[in-house]
């Protein structure tokens, strides 16, 4: 289970004060299901994810994760646009002790980016540099994967990523502001609405709050 | 026949008495628009002298005039013979040519003018020209190239060359070429759009935007400028600006229903429903076949959850286009989500669930069965998870490495002499004390050179110094490491520090060879291990010291000046200048705090073993390392835990 102890999360924004993103609250995750987060634009859904993988540490109370959990996918930070793609899958390569050989093989196999290894990633577009981060993070083997804004990447892509992580028995949490994907990809679902995380393990009843204003029955 | 062009005044006897005579007569007659009045009678002089070059041109030329080019070009071919005026008949040729719609010949014609007159800027214009109308590129480079050199500041040839360029696909040398008839034609937008496309083919999506922009600069609302921002905006994922330039483009072109289109495609991926309807509708406004636009509204009516005002578009304004596969997967789409409405209209479902059912879910991703041989090749799910993770020293290393490895790709990329000039500082410090120890006559202790008197000291500071700046700003530009889960702060600070310690050690080690073996000065080497002890602490040191300043300049944030104070009086008195021997007693007393006069003295020693190091002691600096470091990854550990607690 991925469990939020009493998880609080605020930002400073200059003279408006602060802004609370999560009120204290804690909840247990199923580790066994694809996990959809859903909140409108600046609700905090990058932010809860980066809490999960341990960048930014919350406000108040913790987060526990599995031990192998991966980085953010597709937050567009991980690959260094200076290095050439080849350059990068060598980085992360030497990151994670994984063979360099092995995982170009593996991110060939997988077949999701059509990107020029021996050019710098800065030349290249950003679909391109967003298709090799997120395959390069799904080869690699960890318990939980966590994709941010699952929105902008290739529907073809992200079936992909998702199938390779059923195969290998991780977990995924991904995150959107678009209930169609949540509605296709997740099995359990975390609303995030006036600073409140509200889990759901139907799917339609999340899309249905997250579409209305009212406060849910949570009977 | 000498030439074209002599004055006469009046008339001779006969044709036979003067041959100039009746070119004369013929140009008074053009200019005087008597055109075909000229024509006969270059025609009765050539009857005389029908392989007269000069005759045969003229009455080329006037046949053009007349506007019968495909007449003058028999003539034109025949005064190509003439060595004099071959290459003004070649391009003569070449115009005639041109206008019968014969781009090949024209090129071919033009070409040989050129060749025959390399200095005439208009033969190697055209001939540029031309050959890049037929295909061949190079050629056309190489005309574009030398018109351009005869006259540079002329921005048709500039542009010729720029577009030939860009057709071989030499993007770099192609926006160079633009940037010059930017600077030739500083009004017109054209040269900047240019440029911006070209950097857009290599690839440089911000320089192309910044091209772009000074087109639009030079001239606000330019179309092609507009519609290729619109679409570097959407190349670089900027989707609010592409909404801004499409929106331009809309209002500069109303009656274009594709941009409206291409504006409502923008809406919907913005998620702004209602105005992708209206967009859509516009454009199906002005054109009712336009699949691309019903398309548009489709999806913007299936986003709103919309099926029933869906199938109405559909039915409204399908009958007239064209049947394409992406409105055959919306019309199945349709289908589909008009049959879950009906399913969830039943009574035996929720009511609560039907309402929210307005938008009906896609259909939903199923994994294929798992394979047995992922289930062994990777981590079993059946093991408890581990909260607290085991991290290996190993690891810490490995990521080190990784870290190290990537900072000098960054620094060093592009540049071979990256490296050569990161020593170039340390020489030219070592260089500038060495010489003006000379001028003053230092005294140097037990005899040691100048020259390593000065090399084993800076190197010191100079990792000392590097390795605190890594530990106060390291990791303020890294946040791609920091992303990674494992990869901490630390890691890269550590990474960064690395890096000027091993320099100036090698540095040291090195920096006496080039004397020994090019200069034959006689200077003694250092003791590695001694040295690589020294370095070791003197970077713990700095880096220790930058920790602590890095955690206290986030409570005080002057402590970033006191810092500054404090490194500045270290160097001063780190014995830089000076040797601790032989300053007077009081002073070397208080000296001796400064852990870095230690270091400095015995890497003096580690090169001469006859220095002496009887007031200094290794052990104060290691102490003061040490208890840096500690000091640092206690308040960070504290400052964790008060963070959780």
């Amino acid at each position: 289970m991925i469990q939020l102890l009493e998880v609080a999360k605020s930002y400073w924004k200059g003279h408006d004060g602060p802004k609370v993103l999560f009120s204290p609250a804690s909840m247990e995750l199923p580790l066994d299901c694809r996990i959809g987060v859903l909140g409108q634009k600046g609700a905090g859904k990058s932010t809860l994810l980066q809490m999960l993988s341990g960048n930014i540490p919350p406000d108040h109370g913790c987060v526990l994760m599995p031990d192998e959990v991966s980085p953010v996918v597709n937050s567009g930070r991980l690959l260094y646009p200076q290095l050439s793609g080849a350059e990068n899958v060598q980085f992360i390569a030497r990151i994670y002790g994984v063979d360099v050989e092995r995982l170009l093989i593996a991110l060939e196999a997988f077949q999701a980016t059509d990107i020029n290894f021996n050019q710098p990633l800065r030349l290249q577009s950003i679909d391109r540099r967003r298709s090799l981060e997120t395959a390069m993070i799904t080869v690699l083997p960890f318990d939980c994967y966590l994709y941010d804004d699952v929105g902008f990447l290739e529907p073809n892509l992200l079936e992909r990523c998702f199938e390779a992580a059923y195969q290998r028995h991780a977990s995924v949490v991904f995150s959107t502001a678009d209930p169609r994907l949540v509605q296709r990809f997740a099995e359990f679902v975390v609303v995030i609405k006036g600073a409140s995380l509200y889990p759901f393990h139907e799917v339609e009843d999340a899309v249905e709050f997250f579409r209305t204003n009212d406060a849910p029955d949570r009977n | 026949m000498s030439g074209v062009d002599h004055g006469r005044s009046g008339p001779p006897e006969s044709l036979d008495e003067d041959p100039d005579w009746p070119l004369v007569k013929g140009r008074q007659l053009t200019e005087s628009g008597q055109l075909s009045e000229a024509i006969s009678h270059y025609q009765v002089a050539l009857a005389k002298r029908p392989n007269d070059p000069a005759l045969n041109l003229h009455l080329g030329r006037a046949l053009m005039m007349m506007d019968r080019p495909g007449d003058a070009r028999a003539f034109l071919r025949k005064a190509i013979s003439s060595k004099g005026l071959g290459p003004v008949a070649w391009f003569e040729l070449g115009v005639a040519e041109q206008r019968c719609h014969r781009l090949a010949r024209a090129a071919v014609a033009y070409r040989r003018s050129a060749l025959g007159r390399p200095a005439w800027f208009e033969a190697q214009f055209q001939a540029a020209q031309a050959m890049l109308a037929v295909g061949k590129r190079s050629v056309a480079i190489d005309h574009a190239r030398a018109a351009a050199d005869l006259r540079p500041e002329a921005p048709e040839a500039l542009r010729i060359l720029g577009v030939a360029l860009a057709l071989t696909r030499r993007f770099t040398e192609a926006a160079t070429v633009f940037e010059a008839w930017s600077r030739v034609d500083r009004r017109l937008p054209e040269p900047e759009l240019y440029r911006a496309r070209v950097l857009r083919l290599e690839g440089d999506t911000g320089a192309a935007q910044a091209a772009c922009l000074k087109a639009l600069a030079r001239r606000s609302g330019h179309l092609r400028s507009l519609y290729l921002m619109a679409k570097l905006a959407i190349a670089s994922d900027d989707i609010p600006k592409a909404q801004i330039y499409w929106h331009k483009l809309a209002q500069a072109l109303p009656d274009r229903g594709a941009i409206k289109v291409k504006l409502g495609q923008i809406l919907l991926r913005r998620e702004q429903y209602s105005s992708a309807k209206d967009q859509a509708r516009k454009a199906l406004g002005i054109d009712r076949t336009s699949a691309p636009a019903l398309a548009l509204l489709i999806q913007a009516h299936l986003a709103c959850g919309e099926a029933l005002k869906a199938r109405d578009a559909l039915s409204e304004f399908d009958g007239c286009s064209r049947d394409e596969s992406g409105l055959a997967a919306l019309r199945a789409e349709i289908a589909r989500r008009l049959d879950q409405r009906i399913a969830r209209s039943a009574p035996q479902v929720k009511t609560r669930r039907s309402a929210g059912a307005a938008g009906a879910p896609p259909s939903r991703f199923v994994p294929q069965p798992r394979e047995p041989k992922h289930q062994s090749s990777w981590v079993s799910r059946k093991q408890p998870p581990r909260y607290f993770p085991s991290f290996d020293f190993i690891d810490h290393i490995r990521i080190l490495k990784a870290l190290i490895l990537k900072d000098l790709r960054i620094k060093y990329r592009g540049n071979s002499l990256g490296i050569a000039l990161e020593l170039l500082r340390p020489t030219l410090v070592i260089v500038a004390h060495y010489y003006l120890f000379v001028l003053v006559h230092k005294p140097m202790p037990a005899n040691l050179p100048i020259q390593t008197f000065v090399i084993a000291g800076f190197p010191v500071w100079f990792a000392f110094n590097g390795a605190l700046q890594a530990g106060v700003h390291g990791a303020r530009s890294a946040a791609q490491a920091i992303l990674l889960p494992k990869v901490s702060a630390f890691h890269v600070k550590l990474a960064k520090a690395s890096w000027p310690v091993l320099l100036n050690f090698m540095f040291c080690i090195c920096a006496s060879w080039p004397l020994i073996f090019f200069f034959h000065q006689d200077i003694p080497l250092p003791n590695i291990a001694l040295s690589c002890f020294i370095f070791l602490l003197a970077g713990s040191m700095g880096f220790g010291m930058g920790l602590m300043s890095e955690q206290l300049s986030h409570k005080w944030p002057i402590f970033d000046i006191f810092t500054k104070l404090i490194s500045w009086a270290l160097y001063v008195t780190s014995g830089q200048y000076f040797s601790i021997m032989t300053v007077q007693r009081g002073w070397a007393d208080i000296l001796w705090f400064n852990p870095l006069i230690h270091l400095v003295e015995y890497e003096r020693h580690a090169f001469d073993f006859g220095y002496p190091v009887a007031i200094v002691n290794l052990g104060y600096p290691a102490a003061v390392a040490v208890s840096l470091l500690m000091l640092a990854l206690m308040g960070k550990k504290a400052a964790r835990q008060a963070a959780l607690a």
